[in-house]
Order: structure tokens, then C-alpha cells, then sequence
């Protein structure tokens, strides 16, 4: 028996995620299209026809991201494409997340962008690539993006204009260990004080209840997505995106007072540590759980294939109310407007956005694609979870990729610091409504009106 | 001590009549100036990279500018204003500013005068000095890196080995979340810059003192000073241009902190800003930081507050050496 033939072996008796299948089958010689083909018992091509590929000739296109999985994605979407257009490869360039930024900003100010940028979110970081009309408008050129819903699209526009195709939607959950639930007789809460009381019940038997990377200003802020989508709700977050609400308002100032009241369940020194020191003590199961998105999951079932874990969202004050979830774009797809290879790059955008496409990227990555009707494996539980926790999501984001992350200074600029500052005691929950509500005022329009 | 002078022009060049008529005259002028010439390409390298760049960080700073489309929104000196009046950049530039101070005085302390005194002991004769001296400038090999990760985990709250030792040894009161602390997140970060860098301020003063001429200290002892007051009497003062020269440096690379506290803290100089320097808030001025999310404020912003870094390192500069001049000493 072959090796792939191990692995396929694997594979079906559920021995191999998708996933591995494909890295390692790749390890092996196996071309990536090829992998993915065998591991998702193989699809046909789309058939996208601009002009006939008879008259095409092989070109390469590049394409820069900061998520390593893009490359056997890529390379696997250009492998579908080949029936549309023979000799068509791609490059993918994965650089370091931190600065990938930076690197693609200087880089197209300097004309030597990648055919292909794989973007953030939010019309704030559209803004100065669209005003320097860098990005191709995809608008009318990309026919799978009339299946996508507007709210996701609103994240990758600019104006009235999509200007990437979205990849994968994240979302905000609490993490727990199922052993050391059941250890302690525990079961995920249905109220808020259910959450408190599960806290509780973990400290007196000496678990820490929540690990908090104190030192990340970033995952904190998510702590006002994850409780707030379900403690302040749809209705409340379209009265702050209209103006008829505001930050300092009761409701808000006392969601950070709750996310306050969790910090004698933060473990000791909580202020000193980071996602590493999260990543790790979860895994090792020091922890019984953590507040963080989605993406980590396929990590922690790598690299702890003994951990048991499974999420819920944050729960409601009433029992029998609906939890809600905060689910945000995580990036998208755009065409460099100086690209010498437009045309298939323009190509490679618009499989990105079919089904197939959607499909192969939840397969690799085992992340939630941004396309509809893209299902997950029925091995992976936890990306089914986050789907079905996807449809409880609000629709009036109001902090990542919200109307209030559009500007200067944006939501999330504000509250990564103040959240590490009302978590080392720096600041009061009403300092910081109030220092969120003061900078946003200065250029949100709905604050000016004499309402801010 | 012999002191080498700067190359004069040959004497033949300064001795020649220039008054000379004719072509003679000019080839003598021409011969004359030939050294001009030679200043060319390091003056081009010199206007290139640093004069034009420098020139167009000015420029820049009158403009709102993203960095990315056509320099034409111009601000005069909004850039600047804001950096005094308009929140939270105005608070985020103050405490940067006092944070920046803090590191210098806290740098100076720790590196340059901790390092005087590693340098007067290594000094003396005494067995291994050369193996100390190799010792304390091998952090300065690391790069910041590599120290910033290693510091990172040595100051862990739970399993950092600083934490560890000081518990192991009684003093649990001491340990803390070091780098999560804003009380201590900026100190420990000077420390562990004055770890790493250590070894040049070493390097500078031993070479110093080395270069003392050895009959001045025989001299001394011979009249009955003690080691101290050799110390405090004569190596200290012949040493006070160095001391100058590093201190100097120190406020300069100071001015100029970035690297360590990126590495340790992130952009955002956390917890709560409590180690953001001018460096870190040019970052995030220029780049958007975190996540790559925009800010508004821009290059144009950052332009504005790289100039103003300017402004702080240079009279300071200029004074110094002007001063560095006067107490010089030759031997």
C-alpha cells in the first residue's frame, strides 16, 4: 500500500482530519489541488467563462496573505481554474501577520503590490486604497457576490463599492474544557449567573476558571463582542450606531461592569500574560476555560489532540432567552488595479467567491468561509458550532468592523488599551464609556448632533 | 598622548600664488580644489539618504497623508496642533513623552553609570577581567529579538524564572506579573535594554581609563591617596568627556526607543501605554498598528512627531558637543 493510500485509508476511517490529510499528503509529493480533490472526494471545476480559454495564455499571478493555509488554498483553486485557463499558476507570499500591513501599504504606494491582496476588514482600512483607487471595484465583475449577504459585504466595501471578495467570517466564543466540567459535575451555562456560579464552583475546587491574556488589548476588546452581543443586543447596538444611544450610557457602563466583576476568576498575575500563555494553559489544562474566536480551534486540536473542549456563547440574564453572537469578516480578496495580469487575477477573485471555492477554504482551514451554503465536515463539531452560532449573530455590529471602527480614532483603537486599563484597576468602567464616547464623538456624525 | 591633527591640504597647494595670470593660475586653483571633489560622492550618499529624507519628513508633516495617494491636503500645522489638543492623541503624546524621559533617566542610571562602575573594576588587574569584559558585551550580540522573547519568558508571572528564583528564595512578595504591571512594565524593560547593552558603555569607559596615563595615578598613590580618592579625584573627572559622550548617546537612542518595547509590548506600548515611547506611538501614527486597522492620523501625523523627535534629539546634540569640546583634555 502506498503511502497516500495510508493516508486516504486514514482519512476514511477518520483517523485524519481533512486537514492533515492535505498537509501531509502535500508533504508527500501530492500537488494541492490533488490533495484537496482526494480528501473532499473531488468537485469539477467552476465554469467561469470570460474569454475562451483557448485564447489565454499560461500566466502566473501573485498573491500575498498572512495566513499559511492560503497557499494550499490558492494552489488548489488555480488547479480548479485550469479547464478555464490553461497554465495558470499562482505564487502565494505568506508574510507575518503583525506587519503584513504595513508591507502591502508600502508596497503599493511604491507600485510593486501582488496581483492579488489578501485585505482586513472594515471601510476603514479600504479607505486609503480606494481614495488612491488602487483596488479593482468588483462590484460588476464578480457575479458570486449577489449570494452574499449585504451585512458581510458592507465589511469588504467602500461607498457603494465591494472592493474584495470575503473569505471567512470569525466569531467570539467561550472555550471550556469538558473534563474538567464533568470533574466538577458542571455543565455549559444557560443564565449569566449560571456563568458566575460555574466560576465559582472552579475557584473553590482550586481550577482557575478563566485564563486572561491581560497584556493582548485586542483579545480583551473581544470580551465587549462575545458579552455584549448577547448582554446589550441587536436593538441597543442599532440605537448607539444611530446615535440615539451613547458609550456612557447605563446599559454599556455596566457591560464593562460585568466583564469587571469576572476578574477574581482571572488567574493570578493575569496582567503579565499573553495569547501564548493562554494557548498553553488551556491546552495543558490549567485552565477551564478562556474567551476567545473561533480560528483557535483547529490549533488546539493539532497541537493538544487529547484536549476535549467545546464552546458556548455568553449566556443570557433570563433562562430561555436566545444568546446572541458577534460574527465579523475576517478579510477578503481584492485585485491590485496595477496588476499587469488583471484579467486572471480578476479570474481567481470570482471563483472566490462560489461555493466551491467557499467549500475547499472550510475544508483546508477548517475555518467558517463567508459564502453561503458552505457546510462543514461532519468530523469537525466545532466548525458546525460555529455555524449554527453564526446564525444567532447580531446585525448592528458595533465595535469590530462596525460604523465606529471607520474612523479617527476608531472603537478599537480606544478600547484595546482602556480594556487593559480597566483590568489593572487604571480606570473605571464609566472612564472608560466615557473616554470611548469622547473620542468617537470627534468624528462619528450620529454623536455631533448634539447628541454627543 | 599624541594627538593626530585632520588632514591639512598639502603645503605646496597652500603656498601657491593663486594671483598667477593665465592658465597656469587656473590649473593652480583647479589642483588647489581637487579635494572638493572627492567629498562628492559621499556628500550625494550623504544628501540622498539622509538630508532629502529628512527634508520630506518636514514636507510631509504639513499634509494629512495616509501614505498611500497623492501628497495634496494640506494642514499647515494641524499635525503639530493635534499633537497638543486634539484627545486621546494629545494624552497619548504626553504620556509617550514622559515615558521616553523615565527610560532615559532610568537608562542612564542603569546602563551608563552601573556600567562606569563595572568598567572601574574591570580596570583593575584583577584575575578574569578579560573573561568578565567578553562576558558582560555578549548580550550586545544578541539581537533585540531574540532578547525581547527570552525576557519575556524569564519575566513570565507563573513560570518566569525571575518569578521563580524569588520565591524560591522567600521573597513570593516580590514577585509580580512584571511585564503586565504598569508600575513595572517600563522599569523592567530598561532593565533588561541595560542587560543587553550593557557591555558598550564597558567597552567606552575601560578603554577610557585604560587610556589614563599611569604616571598621573602613580603619582597619586605615591602621595598617599587612597584607591578612592584616585578614583574620585582623577579618573573620575578625566573621565567626565566619555561620561558626557555616553550620556549623550544614551538620550539620543533614548529618544529613539522603539525596538524592545515592540518586542516585549506590542505597538500599543501596553499595559495601558505604560511603556509606549515616542517611538511606538510613531508606529501606530504611521502604520495603524495592531491588526492592521487604519489611523486616520496618518504619515502626515507621524511625520509631525518625527520631526518633533528631531527637535528634541538635535539642540541637545549640538550643545553637547559644544561643551564636549571645551572640558576635553589632552595628555
Amino acid at each position: 500500500m502506498s503511502d497516500i493510500q495510508k493516508l486516504l485509508s486514514q482519512l476514511h476511517n477518520n483517523e485524519l482530519s481533512r486537514r492533515q490529510f492535505i498537509t501531509r499528503a502535500v508533504g508527500l509529493g501530492l500537488s494541492a489541488s490533488a490533495a484537496v480533490s482526494l480528501a473532499t472526494g473531488g468537485r469539477a471545476a467552476a465554469a467561469i467563462q470570460a474569454t475562451p480559454a483557448a485564447d489565454r495564455e499560461p500566466v502566473t499571478v501573485t498573491i500575498w496573505s498572512w495566513r499559511e493555509d492560503d497557499v494550499l488554498v490558492w494552489q488548489a483553486a488555480a488547479e480548479d481554474l485550469q479547464e478555464t485557463w490553461p497554465g495558470l499558476e499562482v505564487e502565494v507570499e505568506v508574510s507575518d501577520a503583525t506587519e503584513f500591513g504595513t508591507k502591502v501599504s508600502t508596497a503599493m504606494q511604491g507600485g510593486q503590490g501582488p496581483d492579488i491582496i489578501t485585505t482586513r476588514a472594515g471601510e476603514g482600512y479600504f479607505r486609503p486604497y480606494a481614495e488612491a483607487n488602487m483596488f479593482v471595484p468588483l462590484t460588476d465583475k464578480v457575479p458570486g457576490l449577489a449570494e452574499i449577504p449585504e451585512g458581510t459585504l458592507g465589511q469588504v466595501s467602500f461607498g457603494d463599492e465591494v472592493l474584495a471578495v470575503p473569505f471567512a467570517s470569525q466569531v467570539w466564543v467561550f472555550y471550556y474544557n469538558t473534563q474538567i466540567f464533568e470533574e466538577h459535575g458542571l455543565t455549559p451555562p444557560e443564565t449569566w449567573s449560571d456563568l458566575m456560579s460555574t466560576f465559582q464552583t472552579l475557584k473553590d475546587a482550586g481550577v482557575t476558571p478563566l485564563f486572561v491574556p491581560a497584556r493582548e488589548g485586542w483579545v480583551l476588546s473581544g470580551y465587549v463582542d462575545c458579552i455584549g452581543s448577547t448582554y446589550l443586543g441587536d436593538e441597543f447596538a442599532g440605537q448607539l450606531i444611530a446615535g440615539e444611544k451613547q458609550f456612557t450610557d447605563e446599559k454599556f457602563v455596566s457591560l464593562l461592569s460585568r466583564i469587571k466583576d469576572l476578574q477574581p476568576f482571572f488567574q493570578e498575575g493575569y496582567v503579565g500574560n499573553n495569547v501564548p500563555d493562554m494557548d498553553a494553559a488551556f491546552q495543558s489544562g490549567q485552565a477551564a476555560m478562556i474567551l476567545y474566536g473561533g480560528w483557535a480551534a483547529n490549533t488546539y486540536i493539532e497541537q493538544a489532540p487529547d484536549l476535549e473542549f467545546d464552546f458556548f456563547l455568553s449566556p443570557p440574564d433570563e433562562a430561555g432567552e436566545e444568546p446572541s453572537s458577534y460574527v465579523f469578516v475576517d478579510g477578503g480578496y481584492a485585485v491590485n488595479a496595477a496588476s499587469e495580469v488583471q484579467e486572471a487575477a480578476l479570474e481567481l477573485v470570482k471563483y472566490s467567491a462560489t461555493v466551491d471555492y467557499g467549500q475547499t477554504f472550510s475544508d483546508i482551514t477548517q475555518e467558517m468561509s463567508s459564502i453561503p451554503g458552505v457546510t462543514a465536515t461532519e468530523e469537525n463539531k466545532y466548525l458546525q458550532r460555529q455555524i449554527e452560532f453564526a446564525e444567532h449573530a447580531i446585525q448592528n455590529l458595533y465595535r469590530i468592523r462596525s460604523p465606529f471602527d471607520q474612523g479617527d480614532p476608531g472603537i478599537s483603537t480606544l478600547l484595546h488599551p482602556l480594556m487593559q486599563g480597566l483590568l489593572s484597576d487604571q480606570v473605571t468602567p464609566e472612564e472608560v464609556a466615557q473616554q470611548l464616547q469622547e473620542g468617537l464623538a470627534q468624528w462619528y456624525e450620529p454623536f455631533q448632533n448634539g447628541q454627543g | 598622548m599624541r594627538v593626530f591633527r585632520f588632514l591639512r591640504r598639502p603645503s605646496v597647494a597652500a603656498d601657491a600664488d593663486t594671483s598667477l595670470p593665465g592658465r597656469r593660475g587656473r590649473a593652480v586653483a583647479i589642483k588647489q580644489h581637487t579635494y572638493l571633489l572627492m567629498l562628492v560622492p559621499g556628500l550625494a550618499m550623504y544628501l540622498a539618504f539622509i538630508i532629502w529624507p529628512f527634508a520630506n519628513t518636514i514636507r510631509v508633516s504639513f499634509y494629512n497623508w495616509s501614505g498611500l495617494g497623492p501628497l495634496d491636503d494640506f494642514v499647515g500645522l494641524g499635525n503639530y496642533t493635534n499633537l497638543f489638543n486634539r484627545a486621546p492623541i494629545n494624552r497619548q503624546f504626553s504620556n509617550a513623552l514622559s515615558n521616553t524621559a523615565q527610560v532615559f533617566f532610568l537608562s542612564t542610571v542603569l546602563s551608563t553609570f552601573v556600567g562606569l562602575g563595572f568598567a572601574l573594576i574591570l580596570s583593575r588587574k584583577i584575575p578574569g577581567s578579560r573573561f568578565y569584559q567578553a562576558l558582560y558585551f555578549m548580550p550586545n550580540t544578541l539581537s533585540v529579538v531574540v532578547v525581547g522573547f527570552l525576557w519575556n519568558l524569564l519575566l513570565n508571572p507563573q513560570f518566569g524564572a525571575v518569578n521563580a528564583v524569588l520565591r524560591s528564595i522567600g521573597l513570593d512578595s516580590l514577585a509580580r506579573p512584571w511585564l503586565g504591571d504598569p508600575d513595572f512594565a517600563l522599569p523592567s524593560i530598561v532593565a533588561v535594554s541595560a542587560w543587553a547593552n550593557m557591555g558598550f558603555p564597558v567597552l567606552i569607559f575601560l578603554a577610557a581609563i585604560l587610556g589614563i596615563p599611569s604616571d598621573l595615578l602613580e603619582a597619586a598613590r605615591l602621595d598617599g591617596a587612597s584607591e578612592l580618592r584616585v578614583v574620585a579625584t582623577i579618573v573620575i573627572p578625566l573621565l567626565w568627556p566619555t561620561l558626557i559622550t555616553l550620556i549623550v548617546l544614551n538620550f539620543i537612542a533614548s529618544v529613539n526607543t522603539f525596538e524592545l518595547v515592540f518586542a516585549m509590548e506590542g505597538s500599543e506600548g501596553g499595559p495601558f501605554f505604560a511603556t509606549d515611547v515616542l517611538g511606538t506611538l510613531f508606529y501606530r501614527m504611521a502604520f495603524g498598528g495592531v491588526g492592521g486597522v487604519y489611523a486616520g492620523t496618518g504619515l502626515g501625523g507621524a511625520a509631525a512627531l518625527a520631526t518633533l523627535m528631531l527637535v528634541i534629539v538635535l539642540p541637545v546634540s549640538v550643545f553637547v558637543i559644544i561643551y564636549q569640546r571645551k572640558v576635553s583634555h589632552e595628555y
